[in-house]
């Protein structure tokens, strides 16, 4: 939980310094952080790729393992149309912040730059309260929507802040089902944004 | 988003040239930590920065909450319905 507290703790300080005008005004965060975003989402990708945690989970699951990030994608495309619409938001917006699944510190950067702040404070949000509720009611998720409950609710998540509670309350079998579906969302995150924002 | 998404593939395919390398990958990770801490740092300037929301960031919290709970639902949901045919 660490890096999740340092994740908002660096935005409150963004937002602090800029509001109290600490922040000179020569200095662009526009452009900078386009060229931070590069950088990011290559070491994603080299986080990604060098994962062997993924392949071998997938080896001992076999092509079942699929099964859980198609669920939680399309799950989620669902619900957060259907909030969307009772919003009356843009639907595609709705379904870019939906689709960040729990990944709030780069879906909420990609929006940021590719939609707006405001939409960006949405998708933060959104996705830090989709890993706190994971966290919190993995118990209730289990017990009503059985093992599977809190896997696909802590979406990219769980193969790293809400994989404990997973491990607790789905069971210990399902923790490379877990590492596999938080692995694969975590790659998937970027494309099914730009996806939503492109329907 | 073309040079966004290039750049998640190519990080890829390095990663996985480099899967063995395990210095690498440790510092790459501390990278990666650092680096999301800066955007997110730069994106709390420019929310700050953006006339409008300052007064009303606390009302945001309300349609995102209604979000997260109902992506949360459906793929829940959905697991429920569908774990009839997946034995995992």
């Amino acid at each position: 939980m660490t890096g999740s507290l340092l994740i908002i703790l660096s935005f409150l300080l963004g937002y602090g310094l800029q509001s109290g005008e600490v922040i000179p005004a020569w200095f662009s965060a526009a452009e900078l952080d386009t060229y931070a975003l590069y950088i990011l989402m290559l070491l994603i990708g080299i986080l990604v790729g060098a994962n062997e945690q993924s392949i071998a989970a997938i080896r001992k699951t076999g092509i079942r393992a699929l099964a859980t990030p198609v669920i939680a994608i399309t799950g989620t495309a669902a619900g957060v149309l259907c909030a969307g619409a009772a919003l009356s938001m843009d639907l595609g917006h709705a379904l870019a912040v939906g689709l960040g699944l729990g990944y709030y510190s780069l879906s909420s950067v990609l929006i940021g730059e590719w939609v707006s702040a405001e939409l960006a404070v949405i998708a933060l949000l959104a996705n830090i309260f989709r890993e706190l509720l994971t966290i919190l009611l993995a118990p209730l998720l289990a017990r009503l929507f059985g093992p599977l409950g809190p896997l696909v609710s802590g979406g990219a998540t769980a193969s790293d802040t809400t994989l404990p509670s997973i491990t607790k309350y789905s069971g210990q079998e399902y923790v490379p089902f877990a590492v596999f579906n938080g692995i694969v969302l975590t790659l998937l995150v970027p494309i099914l944004v730009a996806l939503a924002l492109n329907l | 988003m073309t040079p966004i998404l290039a750049l998640l593939a190519l990080g890829c395919a390095i990663g996985y040239l480099l899967r063995d390398r395990a210095r690498v990958l440790a510092w790459t990770g501390k990278v990666t930590n650092l680096s999301s801490y800066c955007l997110l740092f730069l994106l709390g300037v420019s929310v700050a920065s953006t006339p409008g929301i300052s007064d009303n960031l606390l009302l945001l919290g309300h349609p995102a909450l209604l979000l997260s709970i109902s992506g949360i639902l459906g793929s829940c949901i959905l697991a429920r319905c569908l774990s009839r045919w997946i034995r995992l």
